[in-house]
């Protein structure tokens, strides 16, 4: 049931590339032409907000000892927000927290005018983690308001399903896996899902890197811990690369993956950004081949919101409002996972006292998930038909029916192309 | 019914008291249960993210301080759903005498939110309301059986005599509550309540499961997400150590306000009014209460439906679910999964049951044959009563597997721990004179158990089967879902995340029947008992 992002560790592919985008302020920049209509706001006064922001603390001392609070800076987001463009003054307001100062001041000078907009809820599928990190950019950064939507983040957990709270309307749109969504749509929900957060799924084989099992041939003759929880798609897989399961040793494990590291087992089905992270910061390096690479190709962390809310002109405005701070967000997460760590540790995740060097590892890795050749023809999120038809092709393996008509670009090209095509 | 008296004296202000009073033999219990945990640690499991030696685990906490908002903020729904749970039950314990023909009805309501498990109207509950007051929801459930059942216990447990001079000066049922009966039903309402603060904390942190900011439960999840096993530890101890402060500090505020002076009541005697009245010895009586308790769970499940005002996709209604069972297209086979996962989780808890009642009845007998060992095992019972199940749960998995033995252990604990406080009460309220007339035709100690003690202690034994057959289910469906891959639990998650609301509610109207008929048919069995011996 609980999935959790992932990672690749030896996979060292991701690279340097992708440092130049490093400065979020040159990289939103460089996203704006995809969100025209919406970034322009942006764009209007980066330096005067610095300013701003540098003028309050000065005006006020911080209050000393005292951190910042996640809703204490999320108000104080609120307000700078309506009025002027976050971007600048995020890094500075994140430094002051991360150094156990305030900068509670800079709300004095803010104007307010965030009343106005529509109040809306986005479900996460899990706890918050870096997992989520575009949806944190989003919020700090003021990006669900510059598309006119004040978002609160409901965070999930391995109980919750947010299909029947997105369905019931308690929420606007959600964050979930593929195959649960599909059969919600199967069992009766009124749902589409309108974007993929992960282009490809980040479930994998994991072995040892001295052993490393490298494909699904290699499996054969070895022995495979397998959780409960992950057997459906086990088979799945199994059946896709043409495998008998008498040929593979299969061992029923938990969530500890100790077996691996001490070799009572020779792969491990995991996820990429947490099994081999763990133990790579346990000091065990480890090998991974993707799923996904090999016949079961599946999008993930998908975006899906009530499919009859596509057509009332108020609420689709609300959703592409929520899709557009997403969009920004996750742009700022590619370029900057570091930040995006910080930002799960110090500020969305403070309480839960994230482990900091597993959350900027499994930041880094994430973002082969979220951007790839087709994100960057295409903008984030895009499902293009070969994606989806790979997707439900592995999902009927399963025995999960799914259909080209449940997935849907209309938002994405509303954002991304002004609608002409919607 | 005498069985709520019992049930509400069964776990009773002694073994608090005691708790409290002789300290030396439960400390080096304790002392000795640690170091032979620390032993395991460093060597059996040594080098596995397992079980961590307890010097680590409070280091962990030790070195943790950001528990502390976590705790607050499960603290703070616990205590709001204590106080809604427990003043929902307490008024309609008092409605039942008042009225007391809606007696069965109510406590048939109430074993009703005891069987169906929490998890599995989660889902609900966090459609309709905001996380947190979903929370305080789920807290309140979790307390409103054991509170209405010691209640309605302590209500009744008035003496006669006092309940007759009432009548006699002119006093109505009115008269009879304010004057008598609440005053009389202290100790048993104590013993709720204290019994309640745990379930309240357990209650709350099973709604982080659905997620949150801020909470016990979370960061457990997030620990173990991390692979933390000795934070794992730290915060399943450090939610131990809490709810047994929770049930101290209830006690502790009871003791001020005099809770346990002496009240005038029948209970020593073990003879309550209703004595005899228990319908359950006729089985035509008991089939007609029968027909009653599901008349008011179908006017109640109607009810929820109506009153949440969200549409059939989410809540189905009896026919909805007798159409996907019995009529449609695919029934049979939906019929089929139903029954067969039932039929796995019967087994798990059937074994757990047994498991741990045979150990509660060795148990018991042992702590009533010797003083010292009561003194030494009773505390760590007590804390036992404390533990957070669902914070066990992973990681007695981790130590036992996910098969049958890890399901077994934990309706086994579910079901020992309230089953040997019941019967060690049990033994100790008998008549002296009994015990008197073994001894003066020259029996031993042993004679006078066997011949006295055992017989007087049955009753106990039934009180604690009404409360742990639906418990001992519900730790296996518990299980089931948190840890293993079979079962109706296990089912019941896959509906939850495939939003499968047919199959789920079927699931639960599955469960609730079963362990409605458990509790009628032992409620009847002990009535039969009751009448053909007289006690």
């Amino acid at each position: 049931m609980k999935r959790s992002v992932v990672i690749v560790i030896v996979d060292k592919r991701r690279n340097e590339e992708e440092s130049r985008l490093t400065d979020p302020r040159t990289e939103s920049e460089k996203e704006d032409p995809k969100i025209n209509g919406v970034s322009s706001v942006m764009n209007t006064d980066v330096s005067g907000k610095e300013h701003l922001s540098l003028v309050g603390r000065e005006m006020k001392p911080p209050l000393l000892r005292e951190p910042m609070s996640r809703r204490q800076l999320l108000g104080r987001g609120a307000k700078l927000a309506g009025a002027v463009a976050l971007a600048g003054a995020i890094p500075e307001i994140l430094a002051a927290c991360g150094s156990g100062a305030s900068a509670s001041s800079s709300s004095s000078a803010a104007a307010s005018s965030s009343g106005s907009l529509p109040n809306v809820n986005l479900q996460l599928v899990y706890l918050e983690n870096v997992q989520f990190a575009g949806s944190f950019f989003a919020e700090v950064k003021g990006y669900y308001k510059d598309a006119g939507v004040n978002v609160t983040l409901l965070p999930g957990g391995p109980n919750l399903a947010p299909e029947p709270i997105v369905q019931s309307g308690r929420a606007l749109v959600g964050i979930t896996h593929t195959a649960e969504a599909v059969q919600a749509i199967i069992n009766g929900a009124d749902l589409k899902i309108i974007g993929a957060g992960f282009q490809k799924s980040p479930t994998c084989i994991a072995s040892r890197a001295s052993a490393p099992i490298r494909n699904p041939q290699e499996m054969i003759g070895k022995k495979i811990g397998v959780s409960a929880s992950n057997e459906p798609i086990w088979t799945s897989f199994l059946k896709a690369n043409n495998i008998s399961p008498s040929e593979i040793n299969v061992v029923t494990v938990g969530f500890d993956p100790t077996p691996l590291a001490t070799g009572e087992i020779d792969g491990l089905v995991a996820f990429y950004t947490n099994e081999p992270i763990v133990l790579r910061l346990k000091g065990v390096p480890t090998y991974a081949f993707l799923l996904n690479d090999f016949n079961y190709p599946m999008v993930d962390d998908i975006y899906i919101c009530k499919a009859s809310n596509l057509s009332d002109t108020t609420l689709r405005k609300q959703i592409i409002g929520v899709m557009t701070g997403e969009s920004r967000g996750w742009s700022d997460v590619v370029a900057n996972p570091d930040e995006a760590a910080s930002l799960a540790v110090n500020v969305f995740g403070k309480s839960l006292k994230l482990d900091p060097e597993q959350q900027k590892l499994d930041a880094q890795e994430q973002n082969q998930f979220v951007a790839d050749a087709t994100t960057a023809k295409h903008g984030l999120f895009w499902m293009t038909p070969e994606v989806i038809d790979g997707t439900i092709r592995s999902l009927a393996i399963g025995n999960v029916d799914a259909k080209p008509s449940m997935f849907t670009n209309e938002i994405l090209d509303a954002i991304y192309h002004g609608g002409s095509k919607a | 019914m005498t069985l709520s008296a019992k049930a509400g004296e069964a776990l009773s202000s002694k073994s608090v008291l005691s708790f409290f009073g002789r300290r030396r033999e439960a400390t080096i219990v304790f002392v000795g249960f640690l170091t032979v945990w620390e032993l395991l640690a460093v060597t059996i499991f040594k080098g596995r993210f397992v079980v961590p030696a307890p010097s680590s685990v409070l280091a962990t906490a030790w070195g943790d301080g950001f528990y502390v908002s976590n705790l607050m903020r499960t603290l703070s729904e616990a205590s709001l759903g204590w106080l809604i749970g427990n003043g929902v039950a307490i008024l309609l314990a008092a409605l039942c005498l008042v009225f007391p023909r809606l007696e069965a009805a109510l406590l048939s309501l109430g074993v009703m939110t005891y069987a169906v498990p929490t998890v599995a109207i989660g889902p609900i509950l966090f459609i309709i309301q905001d996380p947190f007051s979903a929370k305080v929801t789920m807290s309140a459930l979790s307390v409103f059986f054991v509170t209405l059942i010691a209640a309605v216990a302590g209500l009744r447990s008035a003496s006669k005599t006092s309940l007759e001079l009432t009548s006699v000066f002119g006093g109505g049922k009115w008269d009879m509550l304010r004057r008598v009966r609440i005053r009389a039903s202290i100790p048993a309402l104590t013993t709720g309540l204290c019994i309640s603060a745990p379930a309240a904390i357990l209650g709350a942190v099973i709604g982080d499961y659905f997620g949150g900011q801020n909470g016990l439960g979370v960061i457990m999840l997030q620990a173990q997400e991390q692979l933390s096993v000795s934070r794992t530890w730290a915060i399943a101890l450090v939610t131990t150590v809490v709810s047994g402060l929770a049930y101290a500090a209830t006690a502790g505020v009871a003791k001020i306000f005099g809770a346990w002076t002496s009240v005038d009541t029948d209970n020593q005697s073990g003879v309550t009014e209703n004595q005899g009245s228990n319908s359950g010895s006729r089985p035509l009586a008991f089939l007609g209460k029968l027909t009653l308790q599901i008349a008011i769970a179908l006017g109640v499940w109607y009810g929820v439906v109506a009153a949440s005002g969200l549409g059939g996709y989410f809540l189905k209604t009896p026919q909805a679910v007798w159409a996907y069972l019995f009529i449609g297209p695919q029934a049979s086979s939906d019929l089929a999964v139903v029954l067969s996962s039932l039929g796995t989780t019967l087994f798990h808890a059937g074994v757990g049951w047994v498991v741990g009642s045979v150990l509660a009845i060795f148990g018991a007998i042992l702590m009533s044959s010797s003083s010292t060992i009561t003194k030494a095992v009773m505390p760590m019972v007590l804390i036992a009563r404390s533990v957070p199940l669902v914070a066990m749960t992973p990681l007695i998995a981790l130590m036992l597997g996910r098969g049958l033995v890890g399901i077994t252990a934990i309706s086994a604990l579910v079901t020992l721990v309230p089953t040997l406080v019941t019967i060690v009460d049990g033994l100790k309220k008998l008549p002296i004179a009994a015990l008197n007339v073994v001894s003066c035709s020259g029996g031993s100690n042993f004679d006078a158990l066997i011949r006295v003690r055992l017989f007087y202690g049955l009753p106990a034994v039934f009180t604690a089967a009404k409360i742990s057959m639906p418990g001992a289910i519900l730790g296996a469906v518990l299980a089931e879902w948190l840890v293993a891959g079979s079962g109706i639990g296990h089912i019941m998650a896959y509906d939850v995340v495939g939003s499968n609301f047919s199959n789920l509610w079927a699931s639960i109207v599955a469960i609730v029947i079963v362990s409605l008929t458990l509790y009628s048919a032992v409620s009847a069995a002990e009535g039969l008992f009751r009448k053909r011996f007289a006690i």
